[in-house]
């Protein structure tokens, strides 16, 4: 079987005047995991419900290749549309066993083969020990794949995903995160993953859209935005980011040795920041504290604050002066409309 | 019906009650509101403090005790209290035999007088004003009572100025709901002559006669009801915003010692007692003394089975297509409730009276199996709305998401109300029933005014007993409609355990 994109033309929707999403193009392609990153408030559930059609758009259209499925006139009811939903709290029916929870989205097959068909997606995603169990005697990370199970056994031409994984314990996260992304690309259809963790965009998605206030902001493979912002908010959405304002000497230095232009605002990703000996600038380290694999440092130099990284044992560690420098081809500059 | 009755109701005797009694109606009511809702309040809210924040000897056992009375409907109270208080009843005796007195040598409070019913009514149904108080201090987050006492308030100055005015909205919408009832009331304040606008509604239907000025007697009850449900929407909407911190922690309640625990003790038994356990015990007494003598009651316990039955089988229907029209935000859905909070609303004698004003159309009048269905209507109209908000907690409980799976994996209306939302609504379900069953059962005014010869209900057969002064036998009805309140109310208090935040399995 193969799928169609789902493209979002200028969709907006307004709730009491106030538009929560507003003039929204976007392309989900067929076979990729899209991921669609922004602050709480962002507008982001809104969007999956306009593409699930749980919501009507004021403007615009959504379509499945050449089909409309939302326009102000048309919305084809949630129900018709085949688009697999995945939910945080997993909205496993209770009253029904793991295997009727997917049995229940093939209604239209003939009894038999629906029971196989449920069977197989329950074997595939590794529950066949226990497709008789009700939902309150699943694990967290069972139900969830209950609820992968489900959602893509009517064969959904989209996958929708609202925040699946953050109702999992952290070390359950990244194998549960592999499980699942691993069937919905199998599948095939054109997958959506609402998150507001920077880390699993970057790690699991093929594409990320950065939405804030009701806009996207940037679409673009997730390594091309993260070191390429197209604004200071794209960056921050993406990870930290230190600003260097322009008028500041020390800036003006960092700037010099980088090569960078004289007077503009620089953007630097923590790992930007070099402790170099011959560095130009001077910093004092306030902070110094193993984060993982590696130490984050929290620096001053002159009035600016500073986040970089470093080795684990070499780091400098708090209270140590060093001497700093910049990654000339990290340092993110914006136009002059930048905030 | 009434409304249109109301229009075209005739004008003599409308002129002759609205220039001599109406007025009286009118003010024993304002009257009887006012009274009950003062000594609602203050045994009410300083039980419902007591019990959730503080430790004194018994305060596990009176946290449900104190919901009993919910159990005895205003009638069945007014009876053990004309018995117990009266000329001939034990207390006057005793006080005479003590003192030597003759009974007119000395003033007793009357209990037959408005404030005599007030304090009946309150003590029957102060516990809606002590469940939504309990129920918003327990779940007021312990963090602001406690940043309030680390910024230095006493314990005194924390009660008034964080967790009263905190709890004020839950216990408006409580009282509210209390005085609603306490207005609706029929036997109570027939029986013990306080005539209210309810009362006045029968009165101008059974003494004179005249459908038309009953329904505008009617009209004027309706509007205070729909008032006082304005106000309890409103201020439940406001209860509900009024949580700001999202964290439970189980309430550390502050042990009380000396004088003070037992003066709380006392407070509560007291409470109990007043509310309870004084005029049930002595209906006990009394219907224990006169068994052998007393009328059999086999009929009218089969009346009432087989009335409260089928009322209880419609209602139940309705209440359960209500509550699940009314998930989801749709029109149909938002009628159906206003339908069915207008029913609750109107109190029994006034859906009588329209139902006496829809038979007159019948071919038949009010005849047998026409006046059995109207009552069963009746029922119906009135209680639906009492079965619906358990099964509407139910859904509520159930997340939002779980319909947009339904329906994003392709199941119709139809089929997601089936397979999604009916096993939800299940728990609450059964809990509908029996509170529909026992309402019906305890119903009494649209009873009396409609059910055909040979129909007496127990609630009836109490009622005239009473009236003609029978009180001895009057509690044996008046026991049995008792006995079988206790089911929902247990359930309740059950119910209200398990739902508390931060107890164990909640």
């Amino acid at each position: 079987m193969s799928y169609a994109a789902i493209t979002l033309e200028r969709i907006t929707r307004r709730y009491k005047g106030r538009a929560v999403v507003e003039d929204v193009d976007l392309t989900l392609p067929p076979g990729s995991v899209t991921a669609l990153v922004g602050a709480s408030g962002a507008g982001k559930s809104t969007l999956l419900r306009l593409i699930a059609g749980l919501e009507a758009p004021d403007a615009g259209e959504i379509r499945a290749g050449d089909e409309v499925l939302s326009s102000p006139t048309r919305l084809v009811p949630p129900e018709k549309r085949g688009v697999g939903l995945i939910f945080q709290d997993f909205a496993l029916f209770p009253n029904m066993t793991a295997l009727e929870n997917v049995r229940f989205g093939l209604a239209d097959l003939p009894r038999e083969a629906a029971d196989a068909q449920a069977r197989a997606w329950i074997d595939r995603l590794g529950l066949a020990e226990r497709a008789g169990a009700y939902p309150h005697q699943l694990s967290g990370g069972e139900q969830q794949r209950v609820s992968i199970a489900r959602a893509l056994a009517p064969k959904p031409r989209a996958v929708l995903m609202d925040e699946p994984f953050s109702g999992l314990d952290p070390s359950l996260r990244e194998e549960a995160r592999a499980a699942a992304l691993g069937a919905v690309a199998a599948s095939g259809a054109p997958a959506l993953l609402v998150t507001h963790d920077a880390e699993e965009a970057l790690s699991a998605a093929d594409q990320v859209a950065i939405m804030h206030g009701g806009r996207i902001l940037q679409t673009g493979a997730p390594e091309a935005v993260y070191c390429a912002p197209a604004d200071p908010v794209s960056a921050a959405a993406l990870g930290p980011v230190n600003r260097l304002p322009g008028g500041d000497p020390t800036t003006a230095a960092l700037a010099a040795a980088a090569g960078a232009p004289a007077g503009a605002d620089l953007f630097v990703r923590p790992e930007g920041v070099l402790i170099a000996s011959d560095g130009p600038v001077e910093a004092m380290v306030e902070t110094s504290a193993r984060t993982g694999p590696l130490r984050t440092l929290r620096l001053r130099a002159g009035e600016i604050a500073l986040r970089a990284v470093g080795p684990p044992d070499s780091a400098p560690k708090a209270g140590d002066a060093c001497r700093i420098a910049l990654d000339p081809h990290a340092v993110i500059l914006f136009g002059p409309t930048s905030r | 019906m009434v409304l249109f009755e109301a229009v075209l109701g005739g004008g003599e005797i409308w002129r002759h009650i609205a220039s001599t009694t109406l007025t009286g109606y009118a003010l024993n009511t304002v009257a009887l509101l006012t009274i009950a809702a003062v000594l609602m309040l203050i045994t009410a809210v300083p039980a419902a403090w007591l019990v959730t924040m503080r430790a004194f000897p018994g305060r596990g056992v009176f946290e449900w005790l104190l919901i009993l009375p919910l159990a005895a409907p205003g009638y069945v109270l007014a009876v053990a209290y004309a018995d117990l208080l009266g000329v001939g009843g034990p207390v006057q005796s005793a006080l005479r035999e003590a003192t030597g007195w003759a009974a007119r040598d000395y003033w007793f409070p009357p209990i037959k007088s408005v404030p005599g019913c007030a304090f009946v009514l309150a003590s029957a149904l102060y516990p809606y004003v002590y469940l939504t108080a309990r129920a918003a201090f327990v779940s007021q987050s312990v963090c602001t009572l406690e940043a309030a006492r680390s910024l230095g308030a006493s314990p005194r100055r924390t009660f008034w100025r964080v967790a009263l005015p905190a709890a004020r909205p839950a216990i408006a919408a409580g009282l509210a709901l209390a005085l609603m009832e306490a207005a609706a009331d029929f036997g109570a304040a027939d029986f013990l002559g306080a005539p209210t606008l309810t009362v006045g509604v029968f009165r101008a239907w059974s003494s004179y006669g005249d459908v038309g000025a009953a329904a505008r007697i009617a009209i004027l009850v309706v509007a205070l009801m729909l008032t006082l449900q304005w106000i309890e929407r409103r201020q439940r909407g406001q209860a509900g915003s009024a949580a700001t911190s999202v964290r439970w922690r189980p309430l550390a309640r502050e042990r009380m010692t000396g004088l003070a625990a037992l003066g709380a003790s006392a407070f509560c038994a007291g409470v109990f007692l007043i509310g309870f356990a004084l005029p049930v015990g002595r209906l006990i007494w009394v219907a224990l003394e006169t068994a052998p003598t007393s009328p059999p009651l086999g009929e009218h316990v089969r009346n009432s089975l087989v009335l409260a039955a089928a009322g209880a089988s419609v209602a139940f229907v309705l209440a359960l297509s209500a509550a699940l029209l009314g998930r989801g935000d749709r029109p149909s859905g938002r009628l159906a409730n206003t339908i069915v909070a207008a029913g609750y609303a109107t109190p029994g004698a006034v859906l009588a009276l329209g139902a006496l004003a829809l038979a007159v159309l019948l071919p038949g009048g009010l005849a047998g199996g026409a006046a059995i269905a109207l009552l069963v209507w009746t029922y119906a109209v009135r209680f639906t709305a009492a079965g619906a908000a358990p099964i509407e907690a139910a859904l509520r409980r159930a997340p939002a998401s779980l319909g947009h799976a339904a329906q994003s994996l392709g199941a119709g209306p139809i089929r997601r109300t089936l397979q999604v939302d009916l096993p939800l609504a299940l728990p609450g379900a059964a809990a509908a029933a029996l509170i529909l069953f026992v309402e019906t059962l305890k119903e009494l005014p649209a009873t009396f005014m409609l059910a055909p010869y040979g129909w007496d209900t127990l609630a009836v057969r109490a009622y005239t007993l009473a009236s003609d002064e029978r009180l001895a036998a009057a509690a044996a009805p008046s026991l049995l409609i008792t006995l079988a309140g206790l089911g929902p109310v247990i359930l309740l208090s059950w119910g209200l355990a398990r739902a508390r935040p931060g107890a164990p399995g909640a």
